[in-house]
């Protein structure tokens, strides 16, 4: 990101980013507290919102020049998302949530391949029995496993996490970190995760404080 | 395509309950106006069909549609008889076939037709097996009469009294049957067809018993002298005509007497036709000719007045319902909001949620129309006899 510029027309908050990029294989850390436009970092990266101004750049390709299609096609081909509250589809089971990127759009074609990769995945994340299950049977930690591997099941070269294990124990947001690194490290996958847990920064190669971007000032500092 | 339509049919699939609910709803709202007209088209062409071949009809005078559908679908008759004498003189005028029906009894609930043979010719009615009646109290059922009454050729059948008061008016005659009529689906299926006479055997008008003038207990006779015998009621009528006991049948009184509730006539010609019912038009007695197909149609515009009325109401609900149904659209769509909001960003093409959608709703309207389908063709099937049997 290069002297990117963003601002809410409802509100005066504002984004002023001079410089921000991670590598290959790198793992960012984004803290900051709630408010003061964590997930918008994420959403300016991923092209799901457009900055105002300055470039965004992922390898050669400039996000801003591409159109809503193009960007949708290359999200879904380089990047993996994994949110906060896990966004599974209630009436697909666990195989069809994982493969659901393969499903929603004609530019990757589900293979017979893809679903034995999806299976192996999910075996992998401790959920090779629950492959019928839907989402509503599911304890908090599969289901946010689920959301990963549906984020990893395209092999992305980004990996774009929000506060992934903010609602999970101690011992599945290890796991569910575990996987990640883990993944990122075997593939060289780029990491960008927001997050609120002080316990897990030593895990990131780096860590961006976004309030040096942020116009966002603590309610709490003016008490 | 293929992908839209697994996530659209997964999801119809996990809300099994909603889908089945709507599907019905749709296709009730659909099926109302939809079956009510072809129900009332299809009873209207049938009940139009028998009476366009029934060209006139004679009774006593009275209601017009409770004579046609007495004579056409031999619903218990409600205006008087006429005599037999009638029958006698339409004969005489030579100007058509005067078919008598009698229709005052009963075996159980299916009608005894008290006619002659020329009814059979008059119908095209084709035997499935045996013959048609020949002498005294034989019968020939319909198809669906021998199956209800579970007869056979050889078997018989027992008259039932013509109501619960009149246990002495009627008398139960076994009558012997010796066909069954092939299929027509028309009211003659339902019917107990008989010589007239055996009719009038049941109402007592005629009888057969003991010969007096041999008997030789005198607490049987009131009366006897070389010429006549008086029986006493002591005397017991057969119950069941035999070649043993047929000759022994007699009738009382003069049988152009004898009552005939309506009489079926098949002019030789249309100016047959034309000159038959200016006789009765210009009768001042008791007796009236009329055609059919003019008091069915009365009968069948109301009917499609009532349709119109009930499909303009059926039609208005049905837009109301669909209303609703759009909102119920809505509204799923805002609560799948984020389920949306979810594919988007991970990046589900241009056309992709939409088609998810409209392929939801298209399997939705599908699935109800076909199933409206099914229930106007079940309608069709088992609707029209309904309606017969509430006419009848």
């Amino acid at each position: 990101m290069d002297q990117v510029g963003f601002a809410y027309s409802r509100d005066s908050f504002k984004l002023n980013i001079p410089k921000l990029s991670v590598g290959k294989s790198e793992k960012l850390g984004i803290t900051g507290p709630s408010g003061c436009g964590k997930t918008t970092l994420l959403n300016l990266i991923s092209g799901i919102i457009k900055q105002d101004s300055g470039s965004i750049r992922m390898g050669d390709i400039e996000l801003n020049k591409l159109s809503s299609q193009d960007m949708k096609d290359l999200r879904l081909v380089k990047m993996g998302l994994i949110f906060q509250q896990f966004e599974l589809l209630e009436y697909l089971n666990v195989v069809d949530n994982i493969l659901l990127p393969f499903r929603i759009n004609p530019i990757l074609s589900l293979e017979a391949e893809t679903r034995e990769r999806a299976r192996t995945l999910a075996t992998s994340m401790g959920l090779g029995d629950k492959l019928k299950r839907f989402p509503a049977n599911l304890s908090q930690g599969e289901r946010q496993r689920v959301s990963v591997a549906r984020a990893l099941i395209t092999q992305p070269e980004l990996l774009i996490c929000d506060e992934p294990t903010a609602n999970l124990d101690p011992v599945n947001r290890d796991h569910i970190l575990d996987i990640i690194a883990s993944y990122c490290g075997e593939n060289k996958t780029a990491l960008v995760m927001v997050t609120h847990d002080q316990e897990i920064l030593n895990r990131f190669d780096r860590v961006q404080d976004i309030l040096e971007f942020s116009n966002y000032k603590d309610p709490r500092r003016h008490e | 395509m293929n992908n839209s339509f697994y996530i659209a049919w997964r999801y119809l699939q996990f809300h099994w309950g909603k889908t089945l609910l709507l599907i019905l709803s749709i296709a009730l709202v659909v099926f109302i106006p939809l079956g009510l007209n072809y129900l009332v088209n299809k009873g209207s062409e049938d009940l139009m069909d028998r009476a366009e071949k029934t060209p006139l009809i004679v009774g006593a005078k009275g209601s017009e549609t409770e004579l046609s559908l007495s004579a056409l679908y031999f619903n218990k008759p409600k205006n008087d008889a006429v005599e037999f004498r009638e029958v006698e003189s339409i004969k005489e005028q030579d100007l058509g076939i005067p078919i008598p029906l009698n229709i005052e009894y009963q075996v159980k609930e299916q009608p005894i037709v008290g006619t002659t043979s020329a009814y059979f010719e008059f119908r095209n009615l084709e035997l499935k097996e045996g013959r048609k009646m020949a002498i005294l109290g034989e019968c020939v059922l319909g198809v669906n009469t021998a199956k209800k009454l579970n007869a056979e050729v050889g078997g018989s059948v027992i008259s039932s009294p013509s109501g619960a008061f009149d246990v002495a008016g009627s008398f139960p005659l076994k009558m012997t049957v010796v066909g069954i009529l092939e299929e027509t689906g028309t009211p003659d299926d339902e019917a107990v067809f008989t010589d007239i006479k055996t009719t009038w055997v049941i109402s007592g008008k005629a009888h057969g018993h003991q010969d007096l003038q041999q008997v030789v207990n005198d607490t049987l006779l009131l009366n006897k002298n070389e010429n006549r015998a008086v029986a006493s009621p002591a005397v017991l009528s057969y119950t069941e005509i035999t070649p043993e006991n047929i000759n022994s049948f007699h009738f009382h009184d003069d049988p152009g007497d004898y009552p005939v509730n309506a009489i079926i006539v098949v002019p030789n010609d249309r100016k047959s036709a034309l000159m038959l019912r200016g006789r009765y038009e210009n009768n001042q007695n008791s007796v009236q000719m009329l055609v059919p197909e003019e008091v069915i149609s009365e009968l069948v515009d109301t009917m499609i007045s009532i349709r119109d009325l009930l499909i303009l109401a059926g039609v208005i609900i049905g837009i109301a319902c669909l209303a609703i149904l759009a909102f119920v659209f809505a509204l799923s769509i805002k609560l799948r909001k984020a389920e949306i909001t979810t594919m988007k960003h991970i990046g589900a093409s241009r056309n992709f949620v939409s088609s998810v959608l409209g392929i939801e709703i298209g399997i939705v309207l599908i699935l109800a129309i076909i199933l409206s389908g099914i229930l106007t063709l079940t309608m069709g099937n088992y609707g029209i006899p309904l309606i017969e049997k509430l006419i009848s």
